[in-house]
C-alpha cells in the first residue's frame, strides 16, 4: 500500500508538470516522462517486493534493500532541481 | 528458524578477520555495516516511514510547481517565485532527510540502539508554516 500510494503521488507530480508543457515546449516533457517511468517501475515491481516482505516475516529475517530508497531520493532531488530551474526560468 | 537463531546467537569474527558474507548486497553492507538483521517488521516499518516522507516531499514539489503554474494572478512575480522555490527546496531537503533517517533508523535497529529523533520534522514544520503564512498573506491581501 505504501508503495502504491508512492507511485500514485508520482503520477500527481507528472500531471502537475504537464500543466507547464504549453509554456516550456517539448523539452519539459522529459520530466513527466521520467516521473511516469518511475511510477511504472514502482508499480511493476510491487508484487516482487510484497512477496519478499512476506517471506521475510515468515522466515523472521529480512535484509534491508537500500536500492529503492536511493533511487527514490535521487529522483525526488533531481526532479526538484529541475523544477527550481524551470521556476527561475519561467517568464 | 533454528538456523537463524543460531546465526544470531553466534559471536562475531575475531578482531582483524574479515566478517563472513551475510548474503547482503555490497551497497547494503556499505551503508549498513555491523550489527545484525533486526526484526523484519522494523525494517518494513522503516521503509513505510521513508515512503511517507518521500510522498510529503513530492507533495511539496507539486505544491511549488503548482504555485508557479496556477497562481499567476494571485502573487507578485518575485513573491510567487520565492515561495515556489522555497517549497521545492523544502521538498528536496525532506527527501534527502528521509533517506538519512532511513539509514539512521536501520543502523540503530541493527545495533539495538534507540531510534534517532527525526530532525526533518521540525524543518518541515517551520518551512510549511512559513510558506502558509506567505501564501495566506497574499491571498488575504487580494
Amino acid at each position: 500500500m505504501a508503495w502504491s500510494r508512492t507511485w500514485l503521488a508520482l503520477l500527481v507530480v507528472t500531471a502537475v508538470f504537464l500543466r507547464w508543457s504549453p509554456h516550456y515546449g517539448p523539452g519539459l516533457l522529459v520530466l513527466p516522462v521520467v516521473t511516469t517511468g518511475a511510477a511504472l517501475l514502482v508499480a511493476l515491481t510491487q508484487r516482487r517486493r510484497a512477496r519478499r516482505g512476506v517471506h521475510g516475516i515468515r522466515a523472521e529475517r529480512l535484509t534491508a534493500d537500500p536500492v529503492g530508497p536511493i533511487l527514490l531520493t535521487a529522483l525526488t532531488i533531481a526532479v526538484g532541481a529541475a523544477g527550481i530551474g524551470f521556476v527561475i526560468a519561467a517568464p | 528458524m533454528g538456523q537463524v537463531s543460531q546465526q544470531r546467537a553466534s559471536p562475531g569474527p575475531p578482531e582483524g578477520e574479515q566478517p563472513p558474507v551475510d548474503g547482503r548486497g555490497r551497497l547494503a553492507r556499505l551503508l549498513l555495516p555491523g550489527g545484525e538483521e533486526p526484526d523484519p517488521r522494523v525494517t518494513l516499518a522503516n521503509e513505510r516511514t521513508f515512503l511517507a516522507w518521500i510522498r510529503t516531499a513530492m507533495a511539496l514539489l507539486a505544491g511549488g510547481i503548482a504555485l508557479e503554474a496556477f497562481a499567476v494572478d494571485v502573487f507578485d512575480e518575485p513573491a510567487r517565485k520565492a515561495v515556489a522555490v522555497m517549497l521545492i527546496a523544502l521538498g528536496m531537503l525532506v527527501s534527502g532527510g528521509a533517506f538519512v533517517r532511513w539509514v539512521g533508523v536501520e543502523r540503530a535497529a541493527r545495533e539495538h540502539q534507540p531510534i534517532p529523533v527525526p530532525l526533518i520534522a521540525p524543518v518541515l514544520g517551520l518551512g510549511g508554516a512559513l510558506g502558509a503564512v506567505v501564501v495566506g498573506y497574499y491571498i488575504l491581501r487580494g
